[in-house]
């Protein structure tokens, strides 16, 4: 077993965290062995903590980026116009443009992009390349945004970019008032609840089902089938965050680091992972209930599909039904008919003790990101959403709730529901 | 007497009501967003200022309570319980001491935390069945710890059942007019 320990520490015997040591960044690269590209954005964020906050940029500085990267990529004329922040994501800097071109071929050309920046750090460090070959390699499959340009490194960008194509559409109904205000628990009405639900659940079984082999996906390594690698490189990868960014102890979530280290279950089939699947995570047309497109793929991999479904079913991010008694996944069904459906749509079976792995997997991974990582990003004023980052510290003990109930579940017997919480407010 | 802050939280969510928000440009979406929390930091701190030294002081006692619960599960003689109840025993004085700046509750409740993950991991590396007897009731007692900041923090949205969490003055009982 790997514990906390041993780390550097600076003149007052503290592990210093705001300025990571050359030491303590390779050994937590040692401790915490993980994918190739998700350890690269690990250590050039710890590598670059050091350099203080994070610059806000205006939109002109970041038309700017763009022309200069444009100019050395398209061989015709350009122009850029509209470009306006959008709001609603806690990780990354998105603005909208439209960019217009004259082609020798095509003649006038014009489309409306997004640009998807990094912060100096932020709530999820992962890599936009990553996030550009899975978009670019399930164009086909489902809805998703046509990928243009990745900037891995941030050659054009102050900070690693990509920018792929705008997509209509809204992530909550507006002519419902049942919403909570913090864009998570999404109620999208008693109505197009199950119309909604389906699609969610199909475009979750083709990305699993999707054969991935063949596609461009280099920034991604390939656990081995019949074996831990799967889990322990999403354990790890939670882990180091936690390492790396955390306030101080919680006892809790060493339980809960203890367990999963002893419980990592075997990969039966290596699927593509969304890795943040969850409402609020798509658009859709509210005239039509269709889905648009399927968004914020920075927490992607190839691993167990388990991972996707276990994430989706927080309570956090459902609501209970207009009775009150029934939890509805991500307010669409009843975790039940939740796996049902998606066994039957997709064709792969749901092994209830991997699920239940991946339950106390996914909310650690939540709680510690929470109150881990934006801890960090707020106090080191590293992103363009401080005070959002700030709010959702709050979310962390809802998440903990319901990692306390999973965890009470394994180790005592008590309590052996699938889900978190779902028991607010029991003790 | 009037509360001099009451003036200024109450001025300041004016201002950003009455003024700022509607000169900002309602297409600026980031902006807009950040400005609705902003006030809703605000509006927070002002109805929980009053309250901010029970919640400290509440928290506190229920990780003393979880320190004690830790420490009868293993020998007295242990070195890493030995250093555990020196925490308990400062914690202990100070809990008594109402007047105390917060701050100094919040180290306790955070040395109490730390002291707690060492004996959980060292268990869990050098006696297993050590480990499964303490975890359970680590687990137990941290519900009461989570339910006192999912109330406290009830206002900022994530529970997706709020009626059904205790209120603060149910959590605050038992702790002195401080």
């Amino acid at each position: 077993m790997t514990s906390f320990l041993p780390l550097s520490v600076n003149s007052d015997g503290v592990v210093d965290r705001d300025k990571p040591s050359p030491d303590f960044i390779e050994l937590m690269r040692r401790q915490y062995p993980t994918e190739k590209e998700i350890d690269w954005a690990f250590t050039r964020r710890m590598h670059r903590r050091a350099n203080g906050p994070f610059k806000m940029q205006s939109l002109d500085d970041l038309v700017g980026h763009i022309i200069a990267m444009l100019k050395s990529k398209l061989p015709y004329a350009f122009e850029i116009s509209n470009a306006s922040w959008l709001g609603g994501g806690g990780s990354k800097l998105q603005m909208k443009f439209t960019l217009a071109t004259e082609q020798p071929l095509k003649g006038h050309y014009q489309r409306d992009l997004v640009l998807r920046m990094e912060p100096a750090e932020s709530l999820n460090p992962s890599s936009r390349l990553r996030e550009g070959q899975i978009i670019d390699a399930l164009a086909q499959v489902i809805p998703v945004p046509e990928m243009y340009w990745v900037d891995r490194d941030g050659e054009w960008f102050p900070e690693p970019a990509l920018i792929y194509s705008f997509s209509s559409g809204i992530t909550k109904p507006t002519n419902f008032s049942n919403q909570r205000v913090t864009g998570l628990g999404i109620n999208f009405g008693p109505k197009a609840r199950r119309t909604m639900g389906l699609q969610f659940i199909e475009c979750l079984a083709k990305v699993h089902n999707f054969d991935h082999s063949r596609c461009d996906l280099t920034s991604f390594d390939r656990p081995k089938i019949r074996s831990t690698e799967s889990a322990m490189w999403q354990l790890n990868r939670a882990l180091r965050g936690w390492e790396e960014d955390r306030a101080h102890d919680i006892p809790l979530l060493d339980i809960a680091r203890i367990w999963l280290q002893r419980h990592l279950p075997e990969l039966d089939h290596a699927s593509l992972i969304h890795g943040d699947y969850r409402s609020g995570n798509f658009l859709f047309d509210p005239s039509t209930e269709k889905i648009t497109a399927v968004l914020d793929w920075e927490r992607c991999t190839i691993g167990d599909r388990h991972r996707d479904l276990a994430w989706a079913t927080s309570e956090a991010i459902g609501h209970y039904d207009e009775s009150g008694n029934d939890l509805l996944i991500c307010g669409f069904f009843p975790l039940e008919e939740f796996i049902d459906e998606y066994e039957r749509v997709s064709s792969l079976k749901v092994d209830l003790e991997k699920l239940r792995f991946y339950t106390i997997l996914s909310r650690f991974q939540q709680a510690v990101t929470v109150l881990g990582t934006s801890y960090r990003v707020v106090r080191l004023k590293k992103s363009h959403q401080d005070i959002l980052l700030s709010r959702i510290e709050a979310a962390a003990y809802v998440l903990m709730e319901e990692l306390r109930h999973a965890l009470t579940g394994v180790l005592t017997g008590k309590n052996p529901t699938l889900q978190g919480a779902h028991h607010a407010g029991s003790k | 007497m009037p509360d001099p802050s009451e003036n200024g939280f109450t001025a300041a969510i004016k201002a950003l009501n009455e003024v700022v928000t509607p000169a900002v440009d309602r297409t600026n979406s980031l902006a807009v967003e950040q400005l609705r929390l902003v006030e809703m930091f605000l509006e927070f701190y002002r109805s929980t200022r009053d309250l901010s030294r029970k919640l400290d002081w509440t928290e506190l006692n229920l990780n003393f309570e979880l320190g004690q619960t830790v420490c009868a599960c293993f020998q007295s003689t242990d070195p890493m319980i030995k250093n555990l109840n020196a925490i308990l025993l400062l914690a202990s004085s100070d809990l008594k001491m109402t007047g105390l700046p917060a701050v100094k509750w919040r180290d306790h409740t955070q040395n109490i935390q730390e002291a707690v993950s060492q004996l959980l991991r060292s268990s869990a590396d050098q006696n297993i069945e050590i480990f499964e007897i303490l975890s359970p009731k680590v687990l137990e007692k941290f519900g009461e710890i989570l339910a006192l900041k999912r109330s406290w923090f009830l206002s900022f949205g994530f529970e997706a059942k709020p009626n059904a969490l205790p209120s603060l003055n149910q959590l605050f009982e038992g702790c002195p007019d401080i």
